[in-house]
């Protein structure tokens, strides 16, 4: 009897692919809330506004895989979103064009100060993104001094937030743009390659001639890309900027690549994992409000959750490594 | 006639049914200082472990300062009178010298507490009675190799040991360092301390021990006087090669080499290279020919390679290569030039460990796998097909991870990364260490073959001799950062034990 059971538990093992476990995580979710709040829960219209809801953490997700790739971690990506929602909001003031190149120069900009640090000072990237963390919060502060910015542009209402495209919201098209860009970008490209490699093992990546330092600072550039668009995501569907926005999002998003099979320690990297992960994290916030639970019950069992997911797939992966 | 602290007779071991030791004797005098020599895998560090007392034996008896001890080994039964130092020290980097020394038995005062001052004053003792004069309040990892090297000697006296044993003592050192290891031995010595010296550094072993034990494929071979035999001596007894008195060689200098370097012809040209651990080395490199540079561990052989492939910067000197000069070459403008390093540790320098062996392999040739911008997953999958095959890489598919190969088919698929790139020049440090026999003898093929071809040429770097003696069409030895000697395999033949002599 123990022969047939360790011959079925060795069969699943096999035919589990490797990250297919968040896909399951968010089957038994789905099931869950939709079996406790029924319609309330599986409406078209609570679907799309958790598709709205998670866009902003599903695109940061994207960068932040590439940056988890290449063995380093980026803190700085929620404070990005601020400052990114309120420059790109002050230059809508000018015209739509202005708005969104300003918003993307944000990103690009706190990009490369990141990665110029990490790669040609050394600085381990978690001591440099919490640094800049904090200067970018101190920035959002401080450009319109405490003051939010209203965005009046339709144009850019609709393309960057409350568009709606028949059923879909605008928003989660956005989603799966980004997803699909970072998925070729990752598993297509010699970019990609490189960054695998350099999370891998860095030093033998070197000695294939590749240019680890520059890698890591192109990663540490998407990061910080995607969170400014995440910025003007947000900004466009709260029709303004405010400097608290994206407070607390680093972790979440962090929590997302990590849930979706991408490993903390480089090397491995998975980007519809990751959007999956961020759409798992905005089914549990979504059905733990619906269902009632008070903030501190939400933080509370989000938290639990969280736990149990992660270890559920980190055992997993170990599993199949094995 | 000194008392004898150890006897060994009779020792035999098996690991998993291949004979390691084949019934060995071995003994020390006290205040004596016995070389124990002879090739990888010839015994020594097992029977010093079954000395030590982690290993056991499968037979044989074992007297230490008179009393008979048994075989049986184990981490508990390391027996207090006899210390190791091996070439991995085990001091704890952060605690200082003097915590170290005291590290499990931690002088304590009345109300518990560690009592530092004491710890200090005994350990300065120590210290200074052995010639030497470092701070043991500092914590152990600023230390350089020579000074921790003292402080694992100075733990085994503060442990009343009899018997220390020294594993490779000066792979790492300087010359003056080994200057001052021995002047510390000769002390030890007359405080009758015994001393047995493992090395493949025969000079060093003669001018230190009394006398040398020689062991081959785990049986005794023969116990000589240290003032009675030559390098060559010893040399032929460890390889089991017959003693060729006739041509003896003097020590060159490498005059040979720079006259070489004038050749037209040398695709790669390495001159007055000066770098950590490399003291002013040049040589040329022709078509078609493996050049062996024959060294010990910390002669300079691997930072040399480096410094040719563009990993590290030499202070001075030039690289040439088909004639023109470059500076400050990286791996990637190495490539580009034809040029290509197969790293000496696989493991982290050569592999990234959790990716597949088509992943792996690929990385070097990322723009041949490409179809219209993108990588093409079946191009990648052949290329890697066809590399395996080419060096019969044995794995149940290119898409298994390489940290589940074995040793050698894992070196196969760092070698295979010099064929994908079609390098002209390759570089190989200790290809074959951790390897199988038999890819070893397909590396050895592989990079015969490679050469033959167009103008392509290798350079092969080992402590393995009989490697570098069988494959290489020329050998420079290389000692303490320089190279002293050449050989050329038309001229005279390389072998083993010549080698031995002269590293």
């Amino acid at each position: 009897m123990s022969e047939l059971a360790s011959a079925v538990s060795e069969k699943k093992r096999k035919a589990l692919p490797e990250g297919s476990i968040i896909y399951i995580i968010l089957a038994i979710l789905t099931v869950f809330f939709g079996a406790v709040m029924g319609t309330r829960f599986l409406s078209m219209l609570n679907i799309m506004n958790i598709l709205r809801q998670t866009a902003m953490i599903s695109v940061m997700s994207v960068g932040m895989t590439f940056v988890l790739s290449t063995g380093e971690i980026d803190l700085s990506v929620g404070s990005t979103i601020a400052l990114a929602a309120l420059v790109s909001a002050l230059g809508l003031n000018v015209n739509t064009a202005v708005g969104v190149a300003a918003g993307i120069t944000v990103g690009l900009v706190v990009g490369l100060f990141n990665g110029a640090i990490v790669a040609w000072v050394g600085i381990p990237s978690f001591l440099v993104t919490l640094g800049s963390a904090s200067i970018l919060a101190g920035l959002a502060r401080w450009v319109t001094d405490l003051k939010s910015v209203a965005i009046v542009d339709d144009w850019f209402i609709f393309v960057f937030g409350s568009g709606d495209v028949g059923p879909v919201p605008v928003l989660f098209l956005w989603t799966l743009a980004v997803m699909a860009a970072g998925y070729v970008l990752l598993n297509k490209t010699t970019f990609g390659k490189q960054v695998l490699a350099t999370g891998g093992n860095a030093k033998a990546a070197y000695y294939t001639g590749i240019n680890t330092r520059t890698i890591k600072l192109r990663a540490l550039l998407l990061s910080s890309t995607t969170a400014a668009l995440a910025g003007m995501l947000y900004a466009g569907r709260l029709h303004g900027a405010r400097y608290t926005m994206g407070e607390g999002y680093d972790l979440s998003v962090i929590a997302a690549t990590v849930l979706g099979g991408t490993s903390l320690f480089g090397g491995k990297g998975a980007i519809i994992g990751s959007v999956v992960g961020s759409i798992v994290i905005g089914v549990i916030n979504n059905g733990l409000i619906l269902m009632g639970l008070s903030v501190a019950q939400q933080m509370f069992f989000k938290g639990v959750l969280l736990l149990v997911a992660i270890s559920i797939n980190v055992k997993l992966q170990s599993r199949q490594e094995g | 006639m000194g008392t004898r602290v150890v006897n060994m007779v009779g020792i035999s071991k098996q690991f998993g049914g291949v004979g390691v030791l084949h019934s060995v004797n071995l003994c020390l005098e006290a205040g004596e200082v016995l070389g124990l020599v002879g090739k990888n895998g010839a015994g020594k560090s097992t029977l010093m472990k079954i000395l030590y007392g982690v290993e056991s034996a499968d037979s044989g008896t074992i007297e230490i300062n008179g009393r008979q001890v048994g075989v049986a080994g184990s981490a508990k039964a390391m027996r207090s009178d006899v210390a190791m130092i091996f070439q991995e020290f085990s001091l704890a980097p952060t605690l200082t010298v003097a915590e170290n020394v005291f590290l499990r038995r931690l002088p304590t005062r009345r109300t518990g507490l560690v009592d530092v001052r004491q710890c200090q004053e005994r350990t300065s003792e120590i210290v200074r009675s052995l010639g030497s004069h470092i701070d043991v309040n500092v914590p152990v990892a600023t230390l350089s190799v020579a000074e921790k090297q003292l402080a694992e000697i100075a733990k085994a006296l503060s442990q009343k040991a009899s018997i220390i044993i020294m594993d490779e003592p000066t792979a790492a050192l300087t010359s003056d360092q080994v200057e001052f290891l021995f002047s510390v031995i000769r002390t030890l010595k007359s405080r009758g301390v015994s001393v047995i010296y493992i090395s493949h550094d025969l000079k060093r072993v003669l001018e230190i021990c009394d006398r040398v034990s020689v062991l081959r494929n785990g049986r005794n071979v023969s116990v000589v006087d240290a003032r009675a035999v030559s390098v060559d001596d010893l040399a032929c007894d460890i390889t089991g090669e017959e003693p060729i008195r006739a041509t003896r060689r003097e020590i060159g200098h490498p005059t040979s080499a720079a006259q070489v370097s004038r050749a037209s012809d040398s695709i790669l040209e390495v001159d007055g290279i000066i770098a950590p651990r490399v003291h002013g080395v040049s040589f040329a490199l022709h078509p078609n020919e493996i050049l062996g540079i024959a060294g010990l561990s910390g002669s300079g052989r691997t930072e040399l390679l480096e410094v040719v492939f563009g990993v590290s910067q030499p202070r001075e000197g030039r690289i040439l290569v088909n004639g023109i000069p470059f500076r400050g070459l990286t791996p990637a403008k190495a490539i580009e030039l034809g040029l290509y390093l197969i790293p000496d540790e696989r493991q982290t320098k050569g592999l990234v460990l959790s990716h597949s062996v088509q992943d792996n392999m690929i990385l070097p040739v990322l723009q041949k796998v490409m179809t219209r911008f993108l990588i093409d997953r079946r191009k990648c999958t052949e290329l890697a097909r066809r590399l395996s095959q080419q060096l019969n890489v044995v794995a149940a598919s290119v898409r298994h991870r390489v940290a589940n190969l074995s040793g050698g088919n894992q070196q196969k698929v760092v070698l295979s990364k010099a064929f994908a790139t079609g390098s002209q020049i390759m570089l190989l440090d200790d290809p074959t260490v951790g390897v199988d026999v038999e890819s070893k003898r397909e590396i050895a093929q592989l990079v015969r073959q490679h050469v033959s071809s167009g103008k392509n040429a290798a350079i092969v770097v080992s402590s393995e001799l009989e490697l570098i003696a069988e494959l290489c069409d020329r050998v420079l030895v290389m000692r303490e950062g320089a190279i002293v000697d050449e050989m050329r395999a038309v001229d005279e033949p390389v072998t083993e034990a010549r080698l031995l002599a002269l590293v």
